[in-house]
């Protein structure tokens, strides 16, 4: 047996006995993908509980609050006239929202007084007032379209002419990509490719920490090989199928480029590998542990998938760009949200090639570091 | 007390002999909360690229697209009749949307036709959809109440009733807590709560292996033992609570972040928030077979907690279960506490809830740690007579 296959096998032994490492490289990614496939298994926001103040209490005001009520993404939970009441609510978490009617809401409205109605968001949580602000604002401005109908045809507008000026100018919106507007598809992918990235990286690391030094560095480079060989097919594997499965459970129409999405996978699979042995071999094993959990932990924060990157500082963008995986979940996005044509996702792609490429040297470089100067020791 | 000062020493001579770990626990959730604001720093995406698909080309178009380009989110790149053109841009990621103005809009308007105007936006990045797709909508709608208020003084001859019939009552959208929506103000502060338990939940696991190496001078009435557990924490929720003061008093202002919550309420906060996760932390590490065990594990279940911690997607969305789960860790009370006390800047009686949880926590980690501690202490004691262990 040569030293490659020797490498592979005793690779494959360390995975059978070692516990931490059976569970790095199968259950934890597995637990990985439920937990966050099950945390956005509702897929849109629903039912978020707003207070609607309504010391007005009119026929039209129950009318709103029965059409809040029925907007898909909140709950009209509780309503009262004091808005101290509904302040307290929201400060304590009750609700997310307060809709408040002024008295005489409707007595001010048929004398064309221009009654207000206040939607107070607490924005400290932004994605549900998002949700609420976008239901709360269709509900309101399709009761004041009707009411602006109403008044028009009052003063002698024709009933067609009267709604062809309430609505001068129709907007219609298409969420491309994600009609349903989707977390899951938006957000819940990213997050798992992402958190099997922290496992590959950390699986880069482990193969060479976790073996005995002596051993790896006593002959040439066929034992690093051997070593991350098995792991980067093992990662390809694995990681195809749980993203496959995923979005398989989420129902996402088939992706654009399957074979360039493997091959994306695969070349940052040989970055990280690359970059957590080459931090092994460099480092004590809890140092490089710690480097890459400086590098792991906070790149989804860095991707542009939550924020934009062209709306970040350079430094930030830079940083980001540096990550291999921000490059593959932009890379995801545009094969499996957007469906695009490979040639607009290339760039992503020759991102990832080159920091296969400039990974891969470094650790090599450090391998051959490493291992001069243990052969100096030896003699 | 002198059992209580004996525990912190215990933890202080474990730290002494894994001295590296101290840059993990005196310095990991520092660097985290310095840089993890960086990327959101500018608040918001404003002039997010848009293109503008114009069919018409009148004079109304362009000046519908002039109103547009106005909006404080949004700005038009491109421009063409060429849907084609608008489809390559949008799909080589140059521009996030398209606004499509119909053929014969102005004429439309004229007929009272009620023209619609088209926003294509890429949903695959959802902040900047919803956002794109409120700035773009509400330029739209504002151009066309305008115009129908025109046209509705052209036509009834009482122009004085124009405004109040093209809207009969008016909606006002308060921002409360966070004013202009700042994406830093929202997640920064959320987040900071999960550095500090990731990186002591961390670091604790590290000092497994030296704790180990020490023999458990656990007292042996109950209430000294007790006392000894507490004390364990000591260290860690003191080295903390200093950690979440150059945070709080030092990054925050740095990066311009709201805060208006008072010392006198936070700090009490905080640190039962920290000797929650700091027992939890001296659970876990009870658990790890050895340090190298401890990022591993550790290091992936930071993104299913900030995602259950109810501040960036909300806990009325997530399953039961997990729900449940979510009550058992110490960032999930911790984060719905801070930001009401920090962000909100309401009194103690909002967060009486996490008061309640954090507390709960303590006592079951606590009572199970203090009964795993013994255990242990127990086993080495049987194995130190039987000569199998030797105490460095």
């Amino acid at each position: 047996m040569n030293e490659f296959s020797a490498a592979i096998h005793r690779e494959l032994q360390s995975w059978r006995v070692e516990k931490t490492t059976h569970w790095l490289i199968l259950w934890l990614p597995i637990i990985a993908c439920i937990l966050l496939m099950s945390i956005f298994s509702e897929r849109t926001i629903t039912g978020l509980p707003v207070t609607v103040v309504d010391p007005d209490n009119s026929a039209l005001t129950r009318q709103i609050r029965a059409d809040l009520d029925a907007a898909p993404a909140i709950r009209v939970v509780h309503t009262t006239t004091s808005m101290d009441t509904a302040k307290a609510q929201l400060e304590r978490g009750d609700s997310y929202g307060i809709i408040a009617f002024p008295s005489g809401f409707s007595r001010d409205m048929v004398r064309g007084q221009q009654p207000t109605v206040a939607l107070l968001l607490n924005e400290q949580s932004l994605a549900t007032a998002d949700a609420i602000s976008s239901d709360v604002q269709t509900v309101l401005l399709t009761e004041m379209g009707v009411q602006s109908v109403t008044q028009r045809m009052a003063v002698g507008v024709p009933m067609l002419e009267a709604e062809s000026q309430a609505q001068a100018l129709r907007t219609q919106t298409h969420p491309l990509f994600n009609p349903g507007l989707d977390y899951a598809a938006y957000l819940g992918i990213a997050l798992i490719a992402a958190s099997l990235h922290c496992f590959v990286i950390l699986h880069g690391a482990r193969c060479i920490a976790s073996d005995n030094p002596k051993w790896l560095y006593a002959n040439n480079w066929n034992r690093l090989w051997g070593k991350l060989a098995i792991a980067f097919a093992w990662w390809l594997f694995i990681g195809i199928v749980l993203l496959q499965l995923c979005f398989t459970w989420l129902d996402l129409p088939p992706m654009s480029e399957p074979l360039w999405f493997v091959i994306g996978w695969a070349t940052m699979v040989v970055a990280y590998l690359g970059l957590g042995s080459a931090l092994a071999m460099a480092f004590p094993s809890h140092v490089a542990y710690s480097c890459v959990s400086v590098l792991a932990g906070p790149a989804v924060a860095f991707s542009g998938v939550t924020f934009p990157q062209g709306a970040m500082p350079v430094a930030a963008r830079l940083f980001g760009e540096a990550l291999p995986v921000t490059w593959f979940l932009h890379l995801q996005t545009q094969l499996v949200t957007e469906r695009v044509n490979i040639q607009y996702a290339l760039p992503q792609v020759y991102h990832l090639f080159g920091f296969a490429a400039v990974f891969t040297v470094f650790s090599l470089g450090v391998f051959l570091w490493r291992s001069r100067r243990s052969n100096r020791e030896a003699e | 007390m002198k059992a209580l000062f004996a525990g912190a020493r215990y933890e202080i001579r474990a730290l002494l002999l894994a001295p590296a770990t101290l840059l993990i626990l005196g310095g990991a959730a520092l660097f985290y909360s310095a840089i993890y604001p960086g990327p959101y720093s500018p608040q918001a995406y404003r002039d997010m690229p848009i293109y503008a698909l114009d069919m018409d080309n009148s004079a109304l178009s362009r000046q519908l697209l002039a109103h547009i380009d106005a909006a404080e989110l949004l700005h038009i790149v491109d421009r063409s009749a060429d849907p084609l053109a608008a489809k390559r841009a949008l799909e080589a990621s140059e521009v996030l949307g398209i606004v499509e103005i119909p053929a014969g809009l102005q004429r439309d308007l004229v007929r009272g036709e009620s023209p619609v105007v088209g926003l294509l936006a890429n949903a695959g990045y959802l902040l900047a959809y919803s956002q794109l797709a409120d700035a773009a909508t509400d330029a739209v709608l504002e151009a066309g109440g305008e115009l129908g208020a025109v046209a509705f003084a052209a036509t009834s001859g009482k122009p004085a009733l124009a405004a109040v019939t093209q809207a009969p009552f008016q909606l006002k959208v308060v921002e409360l807590f966070n004013p202009g929506g700042g994406y830093a103000s929202f997640v920064v502060p959320a987040v900071a709560m999960v550095i500090l338990q990731q990186t002591m939940l961390i670091g604790l696991g590290l000092l497994c292996d030296a704790r180990r190496q020490l023999k458990t001078p656990m007292p042996s009435t109950r209430g000294a033992a007790m006392a000894w557990t507490l004390g364990r924490n000591l260290p860690w929720v003191g080295i903390y609570l200093l950690q979440f003061l150059v945070i709080r008093w030092i990054i925050f202002p740095v990066y311009h972040l709201p805060a208006v919550g008072q010392a006198v309420e936070l700090l009490p906060f905080l640190a039962l928030f920290l000797l929650s996760v700091s027992l939890l932390g001296l659970l876990l590490a009870e658990l790890f077979q050895s340090a190298e065990d401890v990022i591993p594990f550790l290091l992936f279940t930071s993104l299913p907690i900030v995602f259950l911690s109810g501040f960036s997607w909300p806990l009325e969305s997530v399953p039961a279960p997990l729900r449940a789960l979510s009550y058992l860790i110490p960032s999930s009370a911790g984060v719905q506490g801070f930001v009401r006390l920090n962000q909100l800047g309401v009194g103690v009686e909002s967060v009486v809830v996490p008061l309640i949880t954090l507390t709960a926590q303590c006592v079951l980690y606590g009572g199970i740690l203090f009964l795993l501690t013994r255990r242990r202490e127990r086993l080495q004691s049987l194995s130190t007579q039987s000569g199998f262990f030797r105490p460095e």
